[in-house]
């Protein structure tokens, strides 16, 4: 991870420019975004009222984990559209915690651990879900013999977009029509190309992807930009 | 998979891909050193252990020897005749010996459940396999297939079987196959996809055990 972030420092440094120097765009869709909760407002609080990353980049490596280069994923979309049809949410959020709680199969030997973090919402694009709230989402797997908490600690304070939808719900769209209530209370990822996470005002699609598909024509344009897409998106 | 993991140049996400493709290539330039110091004599294609991604229990591996013994643990019924239909009809094959076995001992074990993410089925080394040597020539003894039932409900027998095949293909140290019209189960495309290795994947598993 050290070796991106320091071979990054040039292009982050230039995209910040580009940010600030764009700042009509940037703050028109910052504008839209609604200030965080007191707690988590602080002196160095960014526009969305959340507090300031300190200076550091996003954890893109620990969200490369949760891709499937060498699985196979229940599907590709087509489209930006075609995804935020498929999500049962689009939202805006900061991950607050990492709680590795859910645990997968019985047999000690064979139990995965969800890593499940709070996702602080800060904007909704589509679905019920509103800002403020905190939902859980399973990003990735792990095994229960690890310190879920510790290895994933860099995502806490990544911000991004989401497209998600309950763990159990079906996606007729592949052909996935059984649902897993069991699964419900958190959500998760529509596909690897669910989440865009905010580089310092790059879109980054932060998930290792084998067929990127779309997304491989977004990555890297400013998230202000990838925003205005979303929107778009949801919207057509 | 590296021809599709494209993006502007300049942009950070080019570099991002940039970085990946230098991560590629510091894994390329292992295999082939590797490769050169090996006695195994690990074959630059399709066949070898790797980490794909960044995380270190995730991708493939080689196995310890020709037997290879399989535990289905718990499986549902469905996914365990594919397994046992892959054992005999796709790897039995080549010189690779498959087994059942029931108990704590194991090369493979597959499981079957709910897992809350977009995958139908993956394969991994746990923390606690055994594990010896360096990639491309890994080998990791408690190996796990995961199939995600939540994801595979409406599979047909022929899609369970391909991708029984393909995840067991990785267990013996099978890669990807790039090419989508290629004539086995190792390949990406899952569409009409076969259910048994090509004879080039075959060639593979028989030139290294």
């Amino acid at each position: 991870m050290s070796t991106r972030i320091k071979i990054g420092g040039a292009v982050v440094l230039m995209a910040s420019l580009m940010v600030a120097t764009s700042c009509g765009r940037v703050s028109s869709s910052r504008d839209t975004l609604v200030k965080g909760s007191e707690e988590g407002a602080s002196p160095t609080a960014t526009p969305s009222g959340w507090p300031s990353p300190s200076g550091e980049r996003p954890a893109l490596d620990l969200w490369d984990n949760f891709g499937a280069p060498e699985g196979h994923e229940v599907g590709r979309y087509p489209t930006l559209r075609a995804m935020a049809r498929g999500a049962h949410a689009v939202v805006e959020g900061r991950v607050e915690s990492v709680d590795g709680e859910r645990v997968y199969g019985e047999d000690k030997e064979s139990a995965l651990r969800g890593i499940r973090v709070s996702l602080r919402i800060t904007r909704v694009f589509r679905g019920d879900l509103k800002v403020d709230d905190a939902v859980p989402v399973i990003v990735g797997l792990a095994y229960l013999q690890e310190d879920v908490e510790a290895k994933f600690a860099g995502l806490v304070g990544d911000e991004g977009i989401f497209f998600i939808i309950p763990g159990g719900a079906p996606q007729p769209e592949f052909g996935v029509v059984q649902e897993a209530p069991e699964l419900g209370p958190e959500w998760r990822p529509v596909t690897s190309q669910g989440v865009v996470i905010d580089d310092r005002g790059s879109a980054v699609f932060a998930m290792n992807i084998v067929d990127r598909g779309f997304p491989a024509s977004l990555d890297g344009i400013l998230f202000a930009e990838i925003q205005d897409r979303v929107r778009q998106a949801v919207e057509g | 998979m590296a021809t599709s993991l494209e993006a502007s140049p300049g942009s950070s996400l080019g570099l991002k891909r940039d970085i990946h493709r230098a991560r590629r290539g510091v894994i390329v330039a292992a295999v082939v050193f590797a490769s050169l110091a090996s006695a195994a004599g690990v074959s630059a294609t399709n066949f070898g252990s790797i980490i794909y991604g960044t995380n270190p229990e995730s991708g493939a591996w080689l196995a310890n020897n020709q037997t290879h013994e399989v535990d289905l643990h718990n499986t549902t019924n469905k996914w365990g005749a594919a397994i046992q239909w892959a054992m005999t009809n796709a790897l039995d094959p080549t010189v690779m010996n498959t087994v059942l076995v029931d108990g704590s001992v194991y090369d493979v074990r597959v499981v079957d459940d709910n897992y809350n993410n977009f995958l139908t089925g993956w394969t991994s080394c746990p923390p606690d396999a055994q594990v010896s040597g360096s990639h491309p020539n890994k080998v990791c003894r408690g190996q796990m297939i995961h199939i995600n039932l939540q994801n595979v409900s409406g599979y047909t027998e022929t899609q369970r079987r391909s991708l029984s095949c393909h995840e067991l293909g990785h267990t013996v140290a099978l890669r990807h196959v790039d090419n989508p019209d290629a004539a086995s189960c190792m390949r990406v495309n899952v569409i009409n996809r076969p259910t048994t290795y090509s004879g080039h994947d075959q060639n593979m598993i028989n030139s290294n055990y």
